[in-house]
């Protein structure tokens, strides 16, 4: 694909936290493309520096080396105004993983679903309400549950609403950051399939998770995330039967099945000390 | 350790949380309890403990470890039985250590009040256990804090200290859960190390079944306090009586590594 049509494109991005001597590097020379009509996975363990990429798309972690353009506007050197105007237009979207954290307590699910609208402005209330409702039907939310407050719904529709309402402002480029994480499992498998309907050709979606099962599930094409650093990216289905990098290979021979760790013990140690030498 | 019609409740407000759980986990062998949050599979292994929170009571049912029926025990009897003969390790190993006592300690104060042992015995034996965890380094933890140490250190300590008395039976409830998979993955190896080198018997209670199906030789699958299925791990995979262990079964199938083992063989090693 030409590159001109990525909806995402991260570009040799350097993220730094701290000052001096404290400075850490967290993120090292990163590229990542998301196209539109894709769903893209972001995989590494914790501490590997996932959220921070997503952190720093939307502006909320300093670039220190590197672009990064949305939809065609580069967002690397927007001043405060610029992305105050870029954020109320609505064209990035944030999923977190734990609604409960994400949906304001004391505001009606149908009013938290709304409020990208009322902040952009310039629609009737009317047309507000049949926005929210339209939404929630594509999450597959139940119109009767706008008018509750987030602690009276379940998990699993808290997320949807969460969803419905980064949607509602029918963003170019949506990031989950570990949306079902929390969920059980008979809610994940509704909330995951709910994701893979929303696929379209003028949206992109960006699907952060440490679980390479839900990232098999939905995604097209996965970056794995080790050390701040991609250290191996391609089409998911390849990538997971056939691993190159020696910590996907470690990653996938560590994830259980039904049908036994693809690795047994002493491979996995062989494998995590060949890591550490090449990590030193 | 056997678990007849097991019925616990909540006495206020008055109602049933686990309504009849049967058991039996047998000597060497290893148990997995599978269920979603809220399905009781932890007031299950609170109430093998004795340690079921206020309010909450066993109702009804017995739990026999070693013959000895527990109903009957007297604070004494589960200070003894406790970490003697049952232990256990939950999910969040750093809020079961003192921030502020070097770990080392930790595990010696287990040692010198369960099988009174002197400080120097203590000592050496807590270094034992910390390598027997294959913890790299057993000398440096020994001195160090638990905030200095990454989750998967820390509950190997808290695996150490929970083995530390020699018990024959210990319950591992999520213990694994808050860990990165290829952490997991090493904790289970350890498991199941000292299971066979130890002569453990291990209860392996988790949200994911695949876990489960890694390590245990039969399974048991909970929703809202009832056991739905429960059987050998092999069967149950593969003819599962109960709609919700079919779902659970199609959820790894579909949206797993389960999906690509199906269809083409992985080449990870």
């Amino acid at each position: 694909m030409p590159e001109n049509t990525a909806l995402l494109n991260v570009e040799n991005v350097h993220v730094a936290y701290g000052r001096r001597r404290g400075r850490k590097q967290v993120i090292d020379s990163v590229d990542l493309q998301v196209h539109a009509g894709e769903i893209v996975g972001l995989i590494g363990e914790s501490g590997s520096g996932k959220t921070t990429i997503a952190r720093a798309v939307l502006g909320l972690a300093r670039v220190a080396e590197g672009e990064i353009s949305v939809a065609g506007e580069k967002v690397t050197g927007f001043s405060a105004s610029q992305w105050r105007d870029f954020r109320r237009r609505g064209v990035v979207q944030y999923v977190f993983q734990d609604p409960l954290r994400s949906l304001d307590p004391d505001v009606e699910i149908g009013d938290s679903i709304s409020e990208p609208l009322r902040i952009r402005g310039g629609l009737s209330k009317d047309e507000i309400r049949a926005a929210v409702c339209a939404q929630a039907a594509e999450v597959r939310l139940d119109e009767a549950l706008l008018d509750r407050f987030p602690a009276e719904i379940s998990g699993g529709q808290r997320q949807r609403a969460a969803i419905a309402r980064a949607l509602i402002t029918q963003p170019k480029l949506i990031i989950l950051d570990e949306p079902v994480s929390a969920l059980d499992a008979a809610t994940r498998v509704q909330v995951l399939e709910m994701l893979l309907s929303l696929r379209s050709d003028t949206v992109g979606l960006l699907y952060i998770s440490h679980d390479i099962g839900s990232v098999i599930g939905i995604t097209d094409r996965t970056y794995v995330l080790y050390r701040g650093g991609v250290v191996e990216h391609g089409a998911t289905r390849a990538l997971a039967s056939t691993p190159q990098h020696l910590y996907t290979r470690l990653l996938i021979g560590s994830t259980p099945t039904l049908s036994g760790h693809s690795l047994d013990g002493v491979q996995r140690r062989e494998l995590r000390a060949e890591l550490e030498t090449l990590s030193v | 350790m056997q678990v007849r019609d097991l019925r616990i409740r909540c006495t206020f407000p008055d109602s049933e949380l686990v309504h009849g759980v049967n058991f039996t986990l047998r000597r060497g062998g290893t148990l997995g309890i599978v269920g979603e949050s809220g399905s009781g599979k932890t007031l299950t292994c609170a109430a093998v403990l004795g340690i079921l929170p206020k309010q909450v009571e066993l109702s009804h049912g017995t739990v026999e470890i070693f013959g000895s029926n527990t109903a009957s025990f007297g604070k004494q009897q589960w200070v003894d039985l406790r970490g003697n003969v049952i232990s256990a390790v939950f999910q969040d190993p750093g809020s079961y250590l003192n921030p502020s006592i070097r770990l080392g300690k930790q595990i010696n104060e287990v040692l010198r009040v369960k099988k009174g042992l002197s400080r120097k015995q203590a000592k050496q034996e807590t270094l034992r256990l910390l390598s027997a965890v294959h913890l790299r380094d057993p000398e440096l933890v020994y001195d160090q804090y638990a905030h200095e140490l990454s989750g998967g250190m820390l509950q190997r300590v808290v695996i150490a200290a929970a083995i530390a008395p020699g018990p024959k039976i210990l319950i591992a409830d999520e213990a694994t859960t808050a860990l990165d998979v290829t952490v997991q993955a090493e904790v289970l190896d350890l498991l199941t190390e000292l299971k066979e080198r130890e002569g453990l018997s291990l209860v392996i209670v988790s949200h994911d079944l695949a876990v489960v199906a890694q390590i245990c030789d039969d399974v048991l699958v909970m929703r809202s306090g009832e056991i739905v299925e429960y059987g050998p791990t092999d069967e149950v995979l593969q003819s599962p009586s109960n709609e919700y262990t079919k779902l659970l079964i199609s959820e790894h199938q579909r949206y797993g590594l389960d999906r690509i083992i199906e269809s083409e063989r992985l080449q990870v090693a």
